[in-house]
């Protein structure tokens, strides 16, 4: 009390006490059960009406007594009655918490039927003893208490009927009342106040018991107190101050005795009351010391020999051993020279008393119990501690983590879900894009399935599909909006938690994070400012033209996956939103960007053998197969460009330029071969598609473009230099007989056909594959046909003239050939009978 | 110079070389004494790459026959190369 720096000698000591538990991290619930003790014994002492007048030295009026409104909090209400019937379980429990300790003895070495007999036993003879054993086991006040009771053996009796919760308070009152006066007298006088047994007591228990806990002191001084008003009653008192606690307090002396004497005279008067009280209190910690019962099993060795001894001294003297080394020990010393300490152990117990007077009760009870009853009494004991002991440890993490720890945790296991399901484009692309074309390319499949399959995709993207009240995409939005937050907040601390939370990582197995993240420089965009995109192709090595075409594909497949993001076709009728506005200016972007990377627009060389960029990127099997899907985004304006140039460059491409038969060989390099199917399978189409569309001044525009520049005799001997004149002379035809272009660019255009026919007239037979090569040969009779349509009779003459042979030729070979190449060749052949009006039946027949 | 500037802009990365050869043919090393010829369909971080039109030599060592080199070429119209066997990755041009 005096710690506290308060002159506690006043019965509003309890509220100092009250403190004392927080103060003393050390300090378990016990010990504040104990300061309830303490401090219901107290206000017992108040109701006494004690002439406070007597002892008072008025240190009380120095006491801040703001803190009383919490004391029936911390003591479990003012209530004796309450308070006694704390008392009695508390010594019932402590009673069990040795019998149990026993018992667990007994367990461990073999039956638990030992255990039952030895319990009982125990109560009997050592119910006294009982406690005395486990406050010298546990460092609080509380055994000291007990052990007081154990030597008040008889008094106890009379408390077995406080137990039955008659009276029980006046009989141990009595008892307590009777030893501490001895204490308190003793500590009144301060002189000698420690019993003859506690000497020894103290000693040992120093040893065993480091602090004193301050429910301890305060029950020693009540203790005290009562030893006091026993002492008045009783003159045992000399006998207390033991030489031990002389020695002990050689230091002290000083400050205990000022708060010393206001307390014990406060304690003093209450005591009869308090001791009553305090036991029931105790109730409450019972199950506390049984867990710190452990060593119980020592104590009961000590009981019986303490048992006899007549103060509560020794279990006091444990207790003690833990005073030096707390604060409250000081606090103890202040009241008593050092020496009184080891009284005030025994004393103290008595104000933990209480809970120890209790015991007695309690041991009576069990008493009363039949065997089986006790034995069953003990077991659920045992087991209860057993329970509590487990909870304590499992408990002992508890709220370790904040709620914002959990949450942080549960956003990074979140995270990591979602990101699986982020965008099934990403995870799984190959799988949609082929369900997607599956459904589209199988009118059989029935129409719900493909509803399901184009709607699943739709849905998964949360971009059309209205049913999306069910949880699943609500629930993944939540968590995508969560996981958004996360990924913006956290960052910089994450790399701090890597390692103690495990990896945090915004990557999935799929696209696994960089370890090195280099920053990607935007090729194309920076081709548009500086370079000369010309200056780039000076020298177009394979690489340039790589990366180029590589640029193309970036573009596209950032085009592709924009396309995916489409927020939907809008209502008819209504403004499109900003997101769909927002969505085709990106779009618009990403396709300029694209047409930069095509260099279509960069200027030609100087240099006429230079190749153009766009020639020669499209040299290239991927830039090639690009055509068609850069077709697919570009306006008609890019793709008329397009078709202008390749046709200007038509000699430069490679497939034209390779494409020739050499003098002497029967075939083209397979590598060629392949560049002519890639580039009929890719390139000519979406050219064929625009040129189906165009009018006939564009066809004779590039017609003319053709013939004018380019060495159309060179394009005439390969494929695909006849497809493109093939493409144009066919369209301009079908123009013409549509009736859709006025004479004038009819005129135009015949006079433009006229001059083609002029440069290939004399060489017809040279568009053919060499002879004997094994080719197919129709697109030659493509070409034909689509020449003989457009001419005149006397061009049609002079085709026929040239071409007889070779239809003759034909006809004779499709007759030793195995039937179907033969009709094959015949069905060539057709073609171009039919364009004249003949039909090769005519020649067969 | 111009093509430079234009190589070192699409190529920022070792694997940026990769993806120039992407649809190819490229020549492939393998650890085991094994090489690859083939069209480069796909890679990845890895170095994973899947291969079309793939002619495979292995080289293998004779010990009964006085430690020469034989090879045995394979043909295979597809294949899957895992990462952690590839050694080099040129090409063929």
């Amino acid at each position: 009390m005096s710690f506290f720096g308060f002159n506690t000698t006043l019965p509003r000591d309890r509220t100092a006490h009250a403190p004392h538990p927080r103060q003393a991290p050390g300090f378990s619930q016990q010990r504040d059960a104990f300061a309830g003790l303490s401090g219901n014994s107290n206000e017992k002492a108040d109701d006494d009406g004690y002439d406070f007048e007597d002892t008072y030295d008025g240190l009380g009026d120095e006491l801040d007594e703001g803190d009383d409104e919490f004391n029936d909090e911390t003591f479990g209400g003012g209530n004796a009655a309450a308070p006694g019937k704390d008392f009695d379980f508390f010594g019932s429990t402590a009673k069990v918490a040795n019998a149990i300790n026993e018992e667990q003895l007994l367990y461990a070495r073999g039956p638990k039927k030992p255990t039952q007999p030895a319990p009982p036993s125990y109560h009997q003879d050592h119910q006294p003893k009982a406690p005395s054993h486990a406050a010298a086991t546990k460092p609080k006040p509380q055994p000291a208490p007990k052990h007081q009771v154990p030597t008040e053996i008889p008094e106890l009796k009379p408390e077995m009927s406080l137990w039955a919760t008659t009276s029980p308070e006046a009989t141990p009152a009595k008892n307590l009342s009777a030893h501490a006066a001895v204490h308190y007298l003793h500590i009144e006088n301060q002189l000698q106040d420690p019993p003859p047994a506690q000497p020894n007591f103290s000693q040992p228990a120093p040893a065993t018991r480091k602090y004193k806990s301050l429910e301890e002191v305060e029950a020693e001084i009540l203790a005290k107190k009562q030893a006091k008003l026993a002492a008045a009653q009783q003159p045992p008192q000399p006998q207390l101050p033991p030489p031990t606690q002389l020695n002990q307090q050689d230091g002290w002396p000083g400050r205990p005795v000022q708060g010393f004497p206001q307390h014990p005279q406060m304690q003093m008067q209450q005591q009869p009351l308090q001791q009553i009280e305090l036991p029931f209190p105790p109730r409450g910690m019972p199950p506390p010391q049984q867990n710190q019962r452990p060593p119980q099993t020592d104590r009961t060795s000590e009981h019986p020999q303490r048992g006899p001894i007549p103060q509560p001294g020794p279990g006091g003297q444990l207790p003690f051993p833990q005073i030096p080394t707390n604060p409250q020990f000081q606090n103890n010393n202040i009241p008593f020279p050092m020496g009184m300490i080891p009284p005030q152990g025994p004393q103290g117990p008595q104000g933990p008393q209480p809970p120890f007077v209790g015991m007695p009760p309690i041991q009576p009870q069990i008493m009363q119990m039949t065997e089986e009853e006790r034995v069953k009494f003990l077991e659920e004991e045992s087991k209860r501690l057993k329970r509590n002991h487990k909870i304590a440890q499992l408990s002992r993490y508890n709220g370790l983590m904040t709620p914002s720890d959990k949450n942080f945790i549960t956003r990074i296991q979140l995270q990591q879900l979602v990101s699986v399901n982020e965008d099934s484009f990403n995870e799984d692309f190959y799988y949609q894009v082929y369900m997607a074309i599956r459904a589209r390319n199988n009118p059989q499949q029935p129409l719900d399935q493909f509803a399901q399959t184009y709607l699943g995709q739709q849905g998964a993207r949360g971009g059309r599909a209205r049913r999306q009240d069910n949880h699943l995409l609500r629930m993944q939005q939540q968590v995508q909006r969560a996981v958004a937050a996360a990924k913006a907040r956290p960052k910089a601390s994450q790399l701090v938690l890597e390692g103690s939370l495990g990896k945090i990582s915004f990557s999935n197995v799929k696209t696994p994070k960089p370890l090195l993240s280099i920053k990607k420089q935007d090729s194309t965009g920076a081709v548009e400012p500086g370079q000369k995109p010309a200056h780039a192709f000076a020298g177009i090595d394979r690489r340039s033209i790589l990366a180029a075409a590589e640029d193309i594909y970036r573009c596209l497949l950032d085009l592709d996956s924009h396309e995916r993001k489409h927020p939907g076709p809008s209502l008819t009728g209504q403004q499109p939103d900003a997101n769909t506005i927002q969505w085709f200016e990106a779009r618009d972007a990403l396709i300029a960007k694209l047409w930069r990377s095509l260099r279509i627009m960069e200027p030609f060389k100087d240099d006429p053998t230079a190749l153009h960029p766009f020639i020669a990127i499209l040299s290239v099997k991927k830039a090639k197969e690009a055509i068609p899907r850069v077709f697919r985004y570009i306006d008609l304006q890019q793709r008329i460009t397009i078709l202008t140039m390749i046709t200007i460059s038509l000699d430069q491409v490679d497939v034209i330029k390779d494409g020739r038969y050499a003098p002497d060989t029967l075939s083209l390099s397979n590598e060629t071969k392949k560049k002519i199917e890639v580039f009929s399978q890719n390139v000519l189409p979406p050219l064929l598609s625009y040129v189906g569309d165009a009018g006939l001044d564009v066809i004779t525009g590039l017609l003319g473009i053709l013939i004018d520049r380019v060495n159309v005799l060179l394009l005439s001997q390969t494929q695909v230099g006849l497809a493109f004149l093939t493409m144009f002379t066919s369209r301009a035809e079908i123009i013409k007989q549509a009736g859709q272009a006025d004479d004038q660019a009819v005129l135009k255009w015949t006079q433009t056909y006229d001059r083609l026919f002029e440069i290939l007239e004399d060489h017809l037979l040279d568009i053919f594959p060499p002879h004997g090569a094994q080719v197919d040969d129709m697109y030659v009779w493509q070409f034909l046909a689509s020449m003989a349509v457009v001419a005149n009779m006397s061009q049609q003459q002079k085709m026929v003239s040239v071409v007889k042979d070779r239809v003759n030729e034909n006809v004779q070979a499709s007759k030793t050939l195995p039937q179907e190449m033969g009709q094959h060749k015949l069905a060539n052949t057709n073609l171009f009978l039919r364009a004249l009006g003949l039909d090769i039946d005519l020649l067969l027949s | 110079m111009a093509d430079t500037e234009n190589g070192t802009s699409a190529v920022a990365e070792p694997l940026d070389l990769v993806r120039l050869s992407l649809d190819e043919v490229v020549f492939v090393k393998l650890r085991g004494d094994r090489e690859l010829r083939g069209r480069l369909h796909a890679y990845d971080s890895h170095c994973n790459l899947v291969l079309g039109e793939v002619e495979e030599t292995i080289y293998v060592v004779d010990e009964d026959d006085d430690d020469t080199i034989r090879t045995v070429k394979k043909n295979s119209e597809m294949l899957f190369v895992r990462g952690d066997s590839v050694v080099i990755i040129a090409t063929t041009t």
